[in-house]
């Protein structure tokens, strides 16, 4: 799993309006991206209706069971539906990516917000501790914190969303630096308006455009680490279904069962797609050097 | 050049101090008396009295993180719970491992990426350069464990070419070193080969647009000669750069590769060290893999420099 990478061309981003969201329908990649990431979170949303058998329901009679018109994509070494357990660990994979993303936003956001407008000694501190936290390889940190909190999916979700945040304090310093080079802020301040209704009501605005498109190639990135957190025992435990933890136990049974291993990493590949297209057509839409 | 190296190193050391202190900080995060922690399971009581007494847990907490930082820098990164070996030559005997496959990887990722990525460059909005689109983003989408267990099965359980895991020192068969490599390094280079290709085929045809090209064409040129002798050189540059960056991201990779392969390098020496609460050594992995990922960057910029002639002014 590569590191997070900043939107390549984020910068320049405008807020998003009527006209960016007509873009945004044109844009192919965003639409074909978030119509694979809706059809996950109907998935996610409705399991309990969608999904054929109980997902954690063990079935001792068909142990390991190829695929067939009962099980589609067979069964587990618990003779548990393999297909029920995808659609249900939709909803921690989707979690992982909403949840640590919205993590990583909350933090990063009104760090870089503050580190750009007030610039000096408190840029420096901010910028500083997002170097460091930068330099720890996204992944090696989220395992280390998630080993440090304790295995659990809120831990790992807050893992990854800590791993992440420096990402997004980079790209809010970058935007509010050439945000609060413009005239209004200029007219703003000499209207004695206070530091603190400037960058919420001016400055915060015009920099959410490139967040937004940090946070939905972000999302991707997040899916990713919570499936490799899981698959290390440090995600969603089990008996509850993930994506990560099916390829897991799928992984000690290669040769009697590989219908185990497939379909949780089809999952995996499609939502991350989704999501990458998603970006990637956001980033089109919204940047206007593209 | 010798200011701009003084000048990052000025930088680097900062951040490397800050990530220490995360590092150590990590620490604290665990519930309870950290000496029980740190411990691991046996509970011994002559350990937890060691450790307290070694990291001075009754100081206050900048004591105790001089006193941490005071052994790191001089190696000693305390010992390990599980093997009761000192993790400084745990790390030093499994670096290498990790770095043979950093650099395997690398390797597929620059014989795999650049070509496509050069190909797909000149051949611009053609079913080939679609199908280098879907390589990128299919590289990027994959995650190398899931990538890892396929290829287990299609070339150890069903072909039985390959072994499905485990380690072969070169020093005892450089053949078998090679063949019990080969899976873990394609699966680890993809992502980096995606990326690159992606990288490669943008600077490429940023590069065939400038006007050293035009004057070359305008010269009669083969196609081919301005790309290869004209364009590229100056697209890699970018990518030189890119490498050296992807090689400190292939280090943190390999920790997800080596757990699929058992392959006893770094990575793997981070997750034994999780499940066996063996938070020392989850500790040492962090700090080192920061302080190669920081000095990979620094010689990125620094090749930056030296392959740029208008910057080396």
């Amino acid at each position: 799993m590569s590191a997070i990478e900043t939107a390549p061309l984020a910068g320049g981003a405008r807020a998003a309006g009527p006209s960016e969201f007509r873009r945004l329908l044109r844009e192919p990649s965003a639409v074909i991206g978030a119509t694979i990431v809706l059809f996950f979170v109907v998935l996610a949303l409705f399991a309990a209706w969608i999904a054929p058998y109980e997902p954690n329901a063990p079935d001792w009679m068909a142990i390991r069971a190829a695929p067939s018109a009962a099980h589609w994509f067979g069964t587990d070494d618990l003779g548990r539906d393999v297909l029920s357990r995808v659609i249900f660990g939709t909803q921690a994979s989707l979690a992982a990516g909403v949840v640590s993303v919205s993590v990583a936003v909350l933090l990063g956001l009104p760090l870089g917000l503050v580190a750009g407008y007030f610039g000096g000694v408190i840029d420096m501190v901010i910028s500083r501790l997002a170097d460091a936290l930068l330099a720890c390889p996204f992944l090696v940190l989220a395992i280390a914190l998630a080993a440090f909190l304790g295995p659990s999916l809120q831990n790992a979700m807050i893992a990854i969303g800590v791993s992440a945040m420096p990402v997004f304090v980079r790209v809010a310093r970058a935007e509010t630096l050439v945000v609060c080079t413009e005239d209004y802020i200029a007219a703003a301040r000499s209207q004695g308006l206070r530091d603190s209704a400037i960058m919420t009501g001016q400055v915060l605005p015009n920099v959410l455009a490139p967040v937004i498109v940090q946070a939905t190639l972000t999302m991707a990135i997040a899916v990713l680490a919570e499936a490799s957190l899981a698959f290390l025992g440090l995600g969603q435990l089990p008996p509850a279904p993930s994506w990560g933890s099916m390829l897991d136990v799928a992984r000690q049974f290669l040769g009697e069962a590989p219908w185990m291993a497939i379909s949780p990493g089809v999952a995996i590949i499609a939502l991350v797609i989704g999501f990458n297209l998603m970006g990637d057509g956001v980033n089109d839409a919204l940047n206007p050097r593209r | 050049m010798k200011t701009m190296l003084l000048r990052r190193l000025g930088v680097l050391l900062p951040t490397l101090l800050l990530v220490s202190m995360m590092v150590f900080g990590l620490q604290k995060l665990l519930p309870g008396d950290p000496a029980l922690a740190l411990a691991g399971e046996e509970r011994n009581p002559e350990v937890i009295a060691y450790l307290r007494q070694k990291y001075r847990f009754n100081d206050p907490i900048p004591v105790q993180y001089a006193v941490w930082l005071k052994g790191v820098a001089q190696g000693d990164f305390g010992t390990s719970v599980r093997t009761r070996l000192p993790i400084g030559t745990m790390l030093l005997q499994k670096l290498p491992v990790t770095f043979e496959l950093a650099i395997l990887s690398m390797l597929f990722a620059l014989l795999v990426g650049l070509p496509i990525g050069i190909l797909a460059a000149l051949r611009r909005g053609t079913p080939l350069d679609f199908g280098a689109s879907l390589f990128g983003l299919a590289g990027l989408s994959i995650p190398h464990f899931w990538l890892g267990i396929m290829l287990i099965l299609l070339f150890s359980v069903n072909l039985g070419w390959l072994p499905a895991g485990g380690f072969v020192p070169p020093t005892e068969s450089v053949g078998r070193n090679l063949l019990s490599m080969l899976m873990p390094a394609l699966v680890l280079g993809t992502g980096t080969a995606a990326i690159m290709m992606r990288h490669v085929r943008s600077a490429m045809i940023l590069a065939m647009k400038q006007d050293y090209v035009r004057t070359a064409r305008a010269k009669g040129m083969r196609e081919r000669t301005i790309a290869l002798r004209h364009a590229l050189p100056n697209a890699l540059i970018p990518v030189v750069t890119l490498g050296m960056l992807q090689f400190g991201e292939l280090l943190a990779g390999a920790v997800l590769t080596e757990q699929v392969f058992s392959i006893p390098g770094f990575g793997k020496m981070i997750v034994d060290g999780v499940f066996s609460r063996d938070y020392a050594v989850v500790q040492a992995v962090v700090l080192c893999t920061a302080a190669v990922f920081l000095l990979m960057n620094l010689i990125a910029d620094l090749t930056y420099v030296l392959l740029n002639p208008r910057l080396r002014k």
